[in-house]
C-alpha cells in the first residue's frame, strides 16, 4: 500500500506486478542541473566533439559496430550479476495476516553473495528468492533495508558457487545525455536490458506553486528520498525491472532503479546506494542523525544566502536549542551555508544525517534582523512505520507506536499498541464494547502493556492455558476516552457441516414430455417424464429402468408435467419417498405400459454438506469427493482423493503449484482416498517436518506433481511481520 | 299450534304460513370477535427465541442475528436456512452459535444439528438440556386454515429494540400443491421474515414461514421469465404443520445418526451412521 504525497507525480515502484503511470501534468521540475558539476572520468560513446563549424565525419556503420560493441561489453560485465528475486510477503488488512508475493530484480555485489535491491521490493518480506545468471534457484535471507533511500541488501544463504559481482560506477560523474542502460527483470522477464540515455542527473521531486518544496515520497514503508537527487533517464522500465542496476557503457552499477513510467525512469545514484549497502552490510541498518529541521531553499523568499526553517519537530533538538520556523540557518559549525534551490536539499540533509548520533552541531541563525546560535545534540533518527502482529484468536492486528505514529496521532508517549485492524466477526470485534481501529490497548487484565512485545507475550501466556480464560479485559485509549472491553477468546476449532436431511432419490436424470412430444412419441394421452440417464454406481443400474422409459406414475399415482417448470416434479416425488426399500415405477417403453420396481436410496451428498479440512500449515482448503463431482468430472469410483476448494497463492501448497479444484490424490508416501486419509497424511507431515513435500493431483483429466519446501515453524499464535532491522526515520523530524 | 275452526281454510293456511314464516326467520347474524393480539404475544412470544451465530464464509466471518422458534421443551428450535446462510453457494459455516430465550441476552450455547435445504428449514438444538422445559410451540395441534382466513406472525425486534415480540397480521392467499403443499399469505406477513410460526385467529399453529426454490433442474429448464413464474409470491411463504411435523422426524434421525463425519462412499451420510453403500444388484 502506498500513499502519494499531495501533487506529487503519480510515479510508482517497480515491484511487479504493479505499475502506475506517471503523471507528467502536475509535476514542477527544477532548472538543470548546475553547469559546474564535474564529469571528469565520465565514460560516453567514443564520437568526436563537434563545434558548429565542424562537419563530424564519422562511420555510421563504424559507430554502430562501436555501439554494439560497448553495450555488450557492459552487458557481460553485469549479466553475470544480474538476479530476480521472487519475495513471499505478509501484510495485514481486517486484523488478518495474509500473504502475497512480489518480484523484482537486483546486483549481486560482492562474491560473498550480498544482493543490492530497493527496499520495496522486500518490504514485508518473509521469504525471498533468488533466481541467478545460470537459472539456479537459491534462497536468500534479508540483511537490512533502508526505507529513506528505498535501498535494501539481502544475501544468499550459504553463499552459493561461483558467484559473479557487478562493480559500482561513479554517479556524480554521470552527465545529462550519458548512455546507460537499464537491466532486471521487467514483468518477470529475467535478464531483460534497455539502452537509454540520463534526461536529468540530479532530479528531485518538489511541489508549490514556485516548485521549491521537496516533495516528500511515501511508499509503504513510510517516506522515501530524502536524501536522493535521482537519477532521470529513458531506457525503459516497467514492473519487476525495481532493485536492478543503471549501467554505464563501462559495465559499471551507476543507479538502482526505483520508479518509473510513460518512458521515464529514476534511479538511486551509486554513490548513496554504495554507501548504504556498506552500512546495511556492516551493522544491519542505517543510523542517522535527526536534529527535527525541515529547510527550505530561499529561491523565492528575500534572503540571498542561508536556508530556510521550514518546521521544527516538537521536542527534537531544535526545538530544544530554541529554533524556530522562519529562522533562517546561516552557517553551519561555522562554515556558511546557502541553499538556493530544491537539488541542494537532499545533500545539505544527509550531510546531517550522516553526522554520528550525539553530535553537537551549532547552527548560526538569524530571526529578523537578530542573528543567533543554536547548539543541537542529534539524536538517533527512528523508524517511521512500526511493527506489526496479529493475534489470531482475538481477531486483531497491532502495531508499535513509533515516535512519528506518537506525533501524527497526538499521542503524549509511544507506550501502548495502535490497533491497526479487525477481523469481521472476532472476539475483538464482537466484544461489548468492540475494539476499533485505532484504539491503544494500554493493559491486558489491569496489566500494562508498554509496547507490542508486552502485547504479544501477554497474549501467548494467556492463550497458552488450559483452559484458556473465558474473558481477557482489555484497556484502551479512543482519543481523550479511556475504556475497557472484555474479549471472549476463542479457541480454533474444527466445525463440520450440518448434514442435509435425507430424502429418497432414484438415481435418473430425467426429461419431461410435454403434450406435443408425448404425442409424437405415440402417448398422446400419457405424459410424464422420460429417461434420459441412469447415474452410474447407483440403484437404478440395476434395476429394469431403461434410457427411453417414460414415467408416467409413481406406485400407481400419476404425475403429469404441464410445462418446463415442472421438470423437478419426479424427483421431487421421490424425495417425498423413504431412503430404502422399492418404489414402482409406471413406465411405457416401446408403446407398452409396464411396471418397473426400483429401489430407492438416499440423497447424495451435496458440495456444502462435504466434510472440509482447513490446514493452516500449507494454506489448504479440501472436501470430501461427492457423488457430483465425479459425475462432473466424469471421474469413476476408482477415483480417490480430496478436491481443493481454496489455496492461499503465496503459502507452500499455492508456491507448489496446488489450485483449486485440483483433487489431491497422494501426499509423498501418503494415498490420500479420502478426507480421513488426508488428514492422517498431514499430521505425519506435521509430525516428520521434511524438506520437500510432493503433491499428486489430478487436475481435470491429467496427473501433475507439485514439489513444496515447506518452511516449518512451530505453529504460533502470533503472525510477527517480517522482521526487518529498525529504520531510522527521515531528514530533519 | 291451535288454529281457530271459525277462520276460513284459507285464511287459517295463510296465518299458520305466516306464523311458520315468522319462526323461519333468522335472527341477526353476530359479528366476530376481533382476535386477542395480546394474548396472542403473551401466550406464543416466549417460545420464540433470538438466534446469534457467526457465519462463516469464503468471503470472512460475520456475526449474525435471526429468530426461530422452539418446538420442543428440552432445546429443539425450528429456523430459516436462509438465514442461517443455507442459500448461500457455498453455504457458509455457521459457529458460536448462541440461543437467547426469554429475558437472556447471553444466551446459551446451541448447534445446527440438520438442514432442509429443499423446504427451507433449519434445525437447531441448545447443547446443555434445560433445568425446565422452554416454553414451545406444538406443532402437532394444527389449525387447517383456508384462503381467507386471518393468519397472524409472531416474531421478535432486533436488538436495539430490546427483542420486543412484534405481531403481524395477514390472510391467507393461496393454497397450493404444486411444487408442494404452501400455504401463500397476503402481502407483507411479517415482513418476508422467514422461520417464523404462523397462527390462526385462535392462536393455533397453522405453519411457518418460508421460502422455497424451484428446484435446480426447473430453473435451469426456464432460463428467462423466473420473475414471471415467481408471480404472486412476495415476501414469504408458510409450509403447513403438518408438513413440518413430518420434516422435524426427519431431521431428528439425521441428528441422532450422528451428524459430522463422512459418508460412506458414494453415499449420503447421517453424518458417522455407517450407511451401507448402494451396489446395484446384478
Amino acid at each position: 500500500m502506498m500513499r502519494r504525497a499531495p501533487s506529487a507525480p503519480v510515479l510508482r515502484a517497480l515491484a511487479g506486478p504493479a505499475l502506475i503511470l506517471a503523471a507528467a501534468s502536475g509535476v514542477t521540475v527544477p532548472g538543470c542541473a548546475s553547469a559546474s558539476r564535474a564529469s571528469a572520468g565520465a565514460p560516453t560513446a567514443s564520437a568526436p566533439a563537434a563545434s558548429p563549424t565542424t562537419a563530424v565525419k564519422a562511420d555510421p556503420d563504424r559507430l554502430r559496430e562501436d555501439m554494439r560493441l560497448l553495450v555488450g561489453r557492459a552487458r557481460d560485465r553485469v549479466f553475470p550479476a544480474l538476479v530476480n528475486i521472487s519475495v513471499v510477503t505478509v501484510n495485514y488488512w481486517g486484523g488478518k495476516e495474509t500473504k502475497g508475493g512480489q518480484t523484482g530484480s537486483g546486483t549481486i555485489i560482492s562474491p560473498d553473495g550480498y544482493i543490492l535491491t530497493n527496499q520495496h521490493v522486500v518490504d514485508k518480506g518473509k521469504k525471498f528468492r533468488v533466481t541467478l545468471a545460470d537459472r539456479r534457484e537459491v534462497p536468500a535471507t534479508l540483511v537490512g533495508e533502508d526505507p529513506l533511500t528505498d535501498l535494501a541488501v539481502i544475501k544468499i544463504d550459504g553463499g552459493a558457487a561461483g558467484l559473479a559481482a557487478a562493480s559500482f560506477g561513479r554517479s556524480a560523474a554521470l552527465e545529462t545525455g550519458d548512455y546507460v542502460m537499464a537491466m532486471g527483470s521487467p514483468y518477470s522477464l529475467s535478464r531483460s536490458v534497455t539502452l537509454g540515455i540520463v534526461s536529468n542527473a540530479e532530479r528531485v521531486f518538489t511541489s508549490g506553486a514556485g516548485g521549491d518544496e521537496v516533495e516528500e515520497m511515501e511508499f509503504d514503508a513510510g517516506r522515501t528520498g530524502l536524501f536522493t537527487t535521482w537519477i532521470q533517464h529513458d531506457a525503459l522500465i516497467n514492473p519487476g525491472n525495481s532493485g536492478g542496476p543503471l549501467v554505464n557503457l563501462r559495465g559499471e552499477v551507476v543507479g538502482v532503479n526505483a520508479m518509473g513510467g510513460n518512458s521515464l525512469g529514476f534511479a538511486i545514484p551509486s554513490d548513496l546506494a554504495r554507501d548504504v549497502a556498506e552500512r546495511l552490510i556492516k551493522d544491519g541498518e542505517v543510523v542517522r542523525s535527526s536534529i527535527g529541521l525541515a529547510l527550505k531553499p530561499i529561491k523565492r523568499s528575500q534572503f540571498t544566502e542561508g536556508v530556510v526553517v521550514n518546521s521544527v519537530v516538537k521536542d527534537s533538538p531544535a526545538d530544544r536549542a530554541g529554533l524556530k520556523a522562519g529562522d533562517l540557518v546561516t552557517s553551519i559549525d561555522g562554515a556558511p551555508v546557502t541553499i538556493r534551490f530544491a537539488e541542494e536539499v537532499p545533500p545539505l540533509v544527509r550531510a546531517i544525517a550522516d553526522r554520528p548520533v550525539g553530535t553537537s552541531i551549532a547552527l548560526g541563525y538569524r530571526r529578523g534582523t537578530t542573528p543567533g546560535e543554536a547548539v543541537v545534540v542529534t539524536e538517533k533518527l527512528l523508524k517511521e512505520i512500526g511493527t506489526q502482529s496479529s493475534l489470531r484468536q482475538w481477531g486483531f492486528s497491532a502495531q508499535e507506536i513509533t515516535e512519528r505514529m506518537a506525533r501524527d496521532l497526538r499521542l503524549t508517549d509511544r507506550s501502548g499498541v495502535f490497533v491497526s485492524g479487525l477481523r469481521e466477526g472476532s472476539p475483538a470485534q464482537t466484544a461489548e464494547p468492540a475494539l476499533q481501529y485505532g484504539d491503544i490497548v494500554r493493559s491486558i487484565d489491569g496489566r500494562p502493556v508498554p509496547g507490542l512485545e508486552a502485547l504479544v507475550a501477554t497474549y501467548t501466556e494467556i492463550m497458552a492455558k488450559d483452559p484458556i480464560p473465558e474473558f481477557v479485559m482489555l484497556g484502551f485509549d479512543r482519543g481523550e476516552k479511556n475504556q475497557i472491553t472484555l474479549i471472549e477468546p476463542r479457541p480454533d476449532k474444527k466445525e463440520d457441516p450440518p448434514r442435509e436431511v435425507p430424502k429418497g432419490w432414484v438415481g435418473v436424470a430425467t426429461q419431461p414430455v410435454l403434450r406435443d412430444l408425448a404425442a409424437r412419441l405415440g402417448h398422446p394421452d400419457t405424459l410424464g417424464f422420460r429417461v434420459s440417464r441412469l447415474y452410474p454406481d447407483t440403484l437404478a443400474v440395476g434395476s429394469d429402468l431403461l434410457v427411453g422409459d417414460v414415467v408416467y406414475a409413481v406406485n400407481g399415482e400419476k404425475i403429469a408435467p404441464r410445462g418446463m417448470q415442472d421438470s423437478g416434479m419426479l424427483q421431487r416425488k421421490f424425495r417425498t419417498l423413504p431412503t430404502t426399500g422399492d418404489t414402482v415405477l409406471s413406465v411405457i417403453r416401446d408403446g407398452e405400459k409396464r411396471d418397473v420396481k426400483v429401489r430407492l436410496e438416499r440423497t447424495r451428498i451435496g458440495p456444502d454438506e462435504a466434510i472440509k479440512d482447513e490446514n493452516k500449515d500449507f494454506e489448504l482448503n479440501v472436501r470430501e469427493l461427492t457423488f457430483f463431482d465425479r459425475d462432473d468430472y466424469r471421474w469413476d469410483a476408482t477415483v480417490q482423493g480430496v478436491l481443493v476448494t481454496n489455496v492461499e497463492g503465496a503459502g507452500w501448497a499455492g508456491l507448489a503449484g496446488v489450485g483449486e479444484r485440483d483433487l489431491i490424490q497422494r501426499i509423498n508416501d501418503h494415498d490420500v482416498a479420502d478426507i480421513a486419509s488426508y488428514r492422517k497424511a498431514m499430521e505425519a507431515l506435521a509430525k516428520s517436518q521434511p524438506e520437500r513435500v510432493t503433491f499428486g493431483v489430478l487436475r481435470f483429466n491429467r496427473t501433475y506433481i507439485m514439489f513444496a519446501e515447506p518452511e516449518w515453524k512451530p505453529e504460533a499464535p502470533v503472525e510477527k511481520e517480517g522482521a526487518a532491522a529498525p529504520v531510522p526515520v527521515a531528514n530533519g523530524r | 299450534m291451535t288454529i281457530s275452526r271459525t277462520l276460513s281454510p284459507a285464511l287459517a293456511l295463510t296465518l299458520a304460513a305466516g306464523v311458520v314464516a315468522l319462526t323461519l326467520v333468522p335472527a341477526s347474524p353476530a359479528v366476530a370477535a376481533e382476535p386477542d393480539l395480546g394474548g396472542l404475544i403473551r401466550d406464543r412470544a416466549p417460545a420464540i427465541v433470538s438466534v446469534k451465530f457467526l457465519m462463516k464464509s469464503e468471503q470472512g466471518e460475520e456475526e449474525q442475528e435471526t429468530v426461530g422458534v422452539m418446538i420442543e421443551g428440552d432445546g429443539l428450535i425450528l429456523t430459516s436456512n436462509a438465514a442461517l446462510g443455507g442459500m448461500m453457494r457455498p453455504a457458509p459455516l455457521t459457529t458460536d452459535m448462541k440461543v437467547m430465550v426469554g429475558d437472556d441476552t447471553q444466551g446459551v450455547d446451541a448447534k445446527v444439528i440438520a438442514r432442509d435445504t429443499e423446504l427451507g428449514l433449519a434445525w437447531i438444538k441448545v447443547d446443555a438440556a434445560p433445568a425446565s422445559p422452554f416454553a414451545s410451540v406444538d406443532f402437532a395441534s394444527a389449525a387447517q386454515p383456508k384462503v381467507g382466513d386471518e393468519i397472524f406472525t409472531v416474531s421478535l425486534m432486533g436488538k436495539f429494540f430490546d427483542r420486543a415480540p412484534i405481531v403481524a397480521r395477514g390472510h391467507i392467499a393461496s393454497v397450493t400443491a404444486k411444487p408442494r403443499a404452501l400455504l401463500i399469505p397476503s402481502i407483507g406477513l411479517a415482513g418476508g421474515e422467514f422461520g417464523l410460526p404462523v397462527f390462526d385467529d385462535q392462536g393455533r399453529i397453522v405453519g411457518v414461514t418460508t421460502f422455497v426454490l424451484p428446484d435446480r433442474e426447473e430453473m435451469e429448464a426456464n432460463p428467462s421469465g423466473m420473475r414471471a413464474a415467481m408471480r404472486g409470491i412476495v415476501g414469504s411463504m408458510i409450509l403447513p404443520a403438518a408438513e413440518v411435523v413430518a420434516a422435524t422426524a426427519r431431521a431428528k434421525e439425521t441428528a441422532a445418526s450422528g451428524g459430522g463425519e463422512a459418508a460412506v462412499e458414494g453415499s449420503e451420510a447421517g453424518a458417522g451412521a455407517p450407511v451401507e453403500t448402494p451396489v446395484a444388484p446384478k
